[in-house]
């Protein structure tokens, strides 16, 4: 958790110095942080190809606004912060009003359980598959949710706390019905 | 505690523990009887669940875009905001230059007008006189033509940038 990266350059006089990293410590954050950004950008908009342009569309900005140096963690959190910005930037524009469908993966999944999570995801609100991602996938806490989205921790709390309750409603219904 | 204070509880200490060991993969026995006489773990069970199913569904797709597309991507984008960062000093000059023509000439109309109404009446050869009289006539001239030179070299120089710009 120690390493840094050093993303800080006050006077940029080459190319690497630009952007405050060169192109060998850029592909090392890609490969630490890139996968399980587009999954969260895909589990969200449920659409590979939007979470494809959103993820390069989320480097280039943070390459371009040069932020201060960072550990990891720092890092990976401001990142999702971007990326939650891209994605409530669709919403408002209204690209992305429904949850679309994750494409099947023959027999090695068991297709009732698909179903359900595909009922539940399309039937919850964006800001809720958002705060269900992050504290559920990536495992972050109320403050971490909070640095990685802008809401404040206690606002987290409470979203968290609802939209727990309306996924697991929307799960237990769905079962009830089959 | 009561059944109706349990259904209204909203977190519990055990929580963490319960996703944790779901993203683990596998929830102790402790734990899963929790989760059994816990509504707040129940949901987080269910709804951590739901997620953890979607996110392996999704590992099982093809890798991400290459990283040396998405740095080239970045690269470019950069150059292109320093151009326009480099040019916005010249569109404040472009405005203020105009601002500038524009109070000129108001300043200009006003100032002669009045007696080159009156001269004018008694000829050319009055209007002259009323020009040459005062040596802020002259003066203004020469901020005029000035502002006019400079006016048109930053017009060439920024549209020579923008195309720049554009070519990146």
């Amino acid at each position: 958790m120690d390493e840094i990266f050093p993303i800080a350059g006050l006077v940029p006089l080459a190319e690497e110095k630009a952007t405050g990293m060169n192109e060998q410590e850029f592909r090392s954050l890609y490969d630490a942080t890139a996968r399980p950004i587009r999954a969260y950008l895909q589990g969200v908009t449920g659409r590979r190809d939007v979470a494809d342009d959103l993820l390069q569309e989320m480097y280039c900005r943070f390459l371009v606004r040069q932020p201060p140096s960072m550990n990891v963690d720092e890092t990976r959190r401001y990142l999702f912060r971007i990326a939650t910005n891209l994605l409530r930037d669709r919403w408002r524009r209204g690209d992305d009003e429904g949850w679309q469908e994750i494409p099947e993966y023959g027999f090695s999944v068991d297709m009732d359980a698909q179903i359900d999570v595909r009922a539940a995801l399309s039937a919850l609100k964006p800001r809720e598959r958002e705060l269900l991602w992050l504290a559920y996938v990536e495992g972050m806490g109320h403050a971490e949710i909070a640095a990685a989205t802008g809401l404040r921790a206690i606002s987290v709390r409470m979203l968290l706390f609802r939209a727990r309750r309306r996924a697991a409603g929307l799960l237990l219904a769905k079962r009830e019905t089959v | 505690m009561t059944r109706v204070n349990l259904a209204n509880r909203r977190w519990c200490e055990r929580e963490a523990d319960v996703v944790r060991s779901l993203r683990a993969g596998s929830l102790p026995v402790e734990l899963r009887e929790h989760v059994l006489s816990c509504v707040v773990c129940a949901e987080a069970r269910s709804a951590a669940e739901v997620m953890l199913q979607t996110a392996s569904l999704l590992q099982v797709e093809d890798g991400v875009p290459a990283a040396s597309l998405v740095w080239s991507r970045a690269q470019v984008r950069k150059r292109e905001m320093d151009l326009k960062r480099a040019t916005r000093p010249l569109i404040v000059m472009r405005v203020l230059s105009v601002v500038y023509v524009v109070l000129c000439a108001g300043w200009a109309v006003h100032s002669f007008w009045r007696p080159v109404a009156m001269e004018l009446a008694s000829g050319l050869n009055g209007w002259l006189n009323a020009f040459r009289s005062g040596t802020v006539g002259l003066g203004a001239a020469i901020a005029l033509l000035a502002i006019a030179i400079g006016a048109w070299y930053l017009l060439y120089d920024g549209r020579r940038s923008d195309t720049g710009i554009r070519s990146t």
